[in-house]
């Protein structure tokens, strides 16, 4: 399928069911609660290759467009405090206050950084096979600085 | 952070991955997410019945973005989902669906509502088909008739029940 005007191929309007922070938490867990850490990365991995199928082929292919978009496109939607710079060879997105985590405390929902490990994973696998890698530094209770830069 | 509009995507990778190991698996995990959902719901549902359905699904219908109609009366809670945004979006997907879906719907709204003390009947319609109706009645007699009507035109395959949950105890 082709991306549309925003450079996305999902690019998702109307309201937010926020508690889905908590669905993604909890469905993470119990992956990896039942069926150890590999189950938990086969479904990212899933994820990140085949439902974001064009973000990750045109890293593939060298091309950072997509993830970017997504990145602007997902951190305005959520209402996150954040910045996004481009860089010669990637770019760093610095989220000062994460809407997932913000979301979690709100609702008294513990073990958020959680979703900070499947961030990392669903990163891997953006980025598996393609000349790119991206770094997740967590710099705070609900901020993080991810790196994106070229590795080969 | 992967966006809470993109939350039934990884939802459905892990219904493929529950369904290559067996029905069982994914029956156990709609106990599992029935049991999350319950801090959301079951305290509005046991204190106020079909109006607490009403009141939970309304919030469901704004913030999920579902063209839905639903209605309580004295004896039934009915919701009927003209589109359903989430199956909507797992067809919108350039990976597979998961072929069953649409059953975590029946999976974990089922006990929820038998923890609460009612009958649900639930109308998958079709699996590919993003529309589907359920009812919560307050007496097994009342669920019991909409449940022959609907198997009588559906088939038993799409329509169910949580009768189960209730007769076992569940919670």
């Amino acid at each position: 399928m082709a991306v549309n005007a925003d450079g996305l191929r999902y690019a998702s309007v109307g309201e937010l069911h926020r508690d889905f922070h908590a669905s993604i938490l909890d469905g993470a867990n119990y992956m990896r609660d039942n069926y150890g850490e590999d189950a938990l990365r086969e479904v990212l991995f899933e994820t990140g290759t085949k439902v974001y199928k064009t973000l990750h082929e045109k890293l593939v292919a060298g091309d950072k467009s997509e993830l970017l978009a997504w990145w602007r496109y997902y951190m305005d939607r959520e209402g996150a405090d954040y910045s996004l710079d481009e860089t010669e060879d990637g770019a760093v997105l610095t989220v000062n206050q994460c809407p997932a985590l913000k979301h979690l405390e709100g609702r008294k929902i513990p073990g958020g950084k959680g979703l900070c490990v499947a961030t990392r994973i669903l990163n891997e696998a953006f980025c598996s096979g393609s000349p790119y890698e991206i770094v997740l530094e967590e710099t705070g209770e609900r901020s993080c600085r991810q790196t994106l830069r070229r590795v080969k | 952070m992967i966006p809470s509009d993109h939350f039934v995507k990884f939802y459905n990778e892990i219904f493929k991955y529950l369904e290559r190991k067996g029905p069982q698996e994914l029956d156990r995990y709609y106990a599992r997410v029935a049991d999350r959902q319950a801090y959301f719901t079951l305290d509005a549902f046991k204190r106020y019945g079909l109006k607490g359905m009403y009141d939970y699904w309304e919030r469901i219908r704004i913030e999920e973005n579902c063209d839905m109609v639903h209605e309580y009366d004295g004896t039934c809670y009915h919701c009927r989902m003209r589109t359903c945004p989430s199956l909507s979006k797992v067809m919108d997907n350039d990976a597979e669906p998961c072929e069953r879906y649409c059953d975590h719907c029946p999976g974990w709204v089922g006990r929820v509502i038998a923890w609460a003390g009612y009958f649900m009947v639930y109308d998958i319609i079709g699996r590919t088909t993003p529309k589907c109706e359920f009812w919560a009645f307050g007496t097994r007699a009342e669920a019991e008739a909409k449940l022959h009507e609907l198997v009588a035109a559906r088939g038993e395959d799409v329509v169910k029940t949580n009768f189960a949950f209730i007769e076992k105890g569940d919670k």
